[in-house]
């Protein structure tokens, strides 16, 4: 089974006449983009080498490409989506009790009696700690879970399941 | 202008009501709250609010740190759903 892979960016426009291009950075630190590699299309097959880069603004960087060297090629890549493979990502340290968000989602939710409630559709926070956006089935909208050992006692990423606690009346709409 | 200090910090009563309620029944549960404007007391650490954005119930795990701001502060009502790629989810205690 191939490598899952996780979008860390996007192409824009380009950038001047020598083949600089503008990238829109999903990353923690838009410059750590340019750490990554190999960095790659969706499809994995064509692989794009960061010789240089420069912040721009927002969460957008200038890089310079091996292999693109005028604007017209500048131009070709933009709209394409950058990935990189998941053991890329296995350079940034984690402290205790982190965990890289590509990680939990799509993981199971199980309730402590081993009842499967939904799986884990996103990581959202508003400025009181990390939320699990928990999609469920029958549900519209994912229900909300403060990311907390009491509410989320074990996460079994090689299992494919996190042990969820909920409070009452945590998933009513 | 800051608020004087002497009218205290400005909690709806019912919040109050509900905390107490909570804490004595030592169920684990989410508070249903829609006063945004309500202030953060210290006795309301290590409960959790759903604190309403005008759509749904955004939950709020009380911490120290959050002693004094609004409940408001915490349930945004606009959001942008961003990408994971390299970010980290952090566990709290």
């Amino acid at each position: 089974m191939s490598e899952k892979r996780i979008l860390l960016g996007e192409f824009g426009r380009a950038q001047g006449l020598r083949g600089e291009v503008r990238i829109k950075s999903h990353t923690g630190d838009p410059m750590s983009i340019a750490r990554y590699a190999p960095l790659t299309d969706e499809s994995g097959e064509r692989i794009f080498r960061i010789l240089s880069a420069r912040p721009h603004q927002n969460d957008m960087i200038v890089a310079r490409l091996d292999g693109v060297n005028d604007r017209t090629a500048a131009e070709a890549l933009a709209r394409l989506k950058i990935f990189a493979p998941r053991s890329a990502l296995d350079s940034e340290p984690l402290g205790e009790g982190e965990f890289l968000q590509s990680d939990l989602i799509g993981l199971s939710a199980r309730l402590v009696d081993g009842r499967e409630v939904g799986q884990v559709a996103g990581i959202e926070n508003y400025g009181a700690g990390d939320l699990l956006a928990i999609a469920i089935k029958g549900r519209r909208e994912p229900a909300l879970l403060p990311f907390s050992d009491d509410f989320a006692p074990q996460i079994d990423i090689q299992g494919g399941f996190i042990l969820i606690n909920p409070p009452e009346g945590w998933d009513e709409e | 202008m800051t608020r004087s200090v002497w009218k205290g910090p400005f909690v709806d009563g019912y919040l109050l009501k509900k905390a107490d309620a909570s804490r004595a029944s030592a169920r684990s549960e989410v508070i249903k709250v829609w006063s945004r404007r309500s202030t953060i007391l210290p006795q309301f650490v290590g409960l959790t609010f759903g604190v309403h954005n005008g759509h749904k119930h955004i939950p709020v795990l009380v911490s120290e740190e959050m002693v004094g701001h609004k409940f408001g502060e915490f349930s945004p009502t606009r959001t942008f759903h961003g990408h994971s790629s390299d970010k980290k989810a952090k566990k709290s205690r």
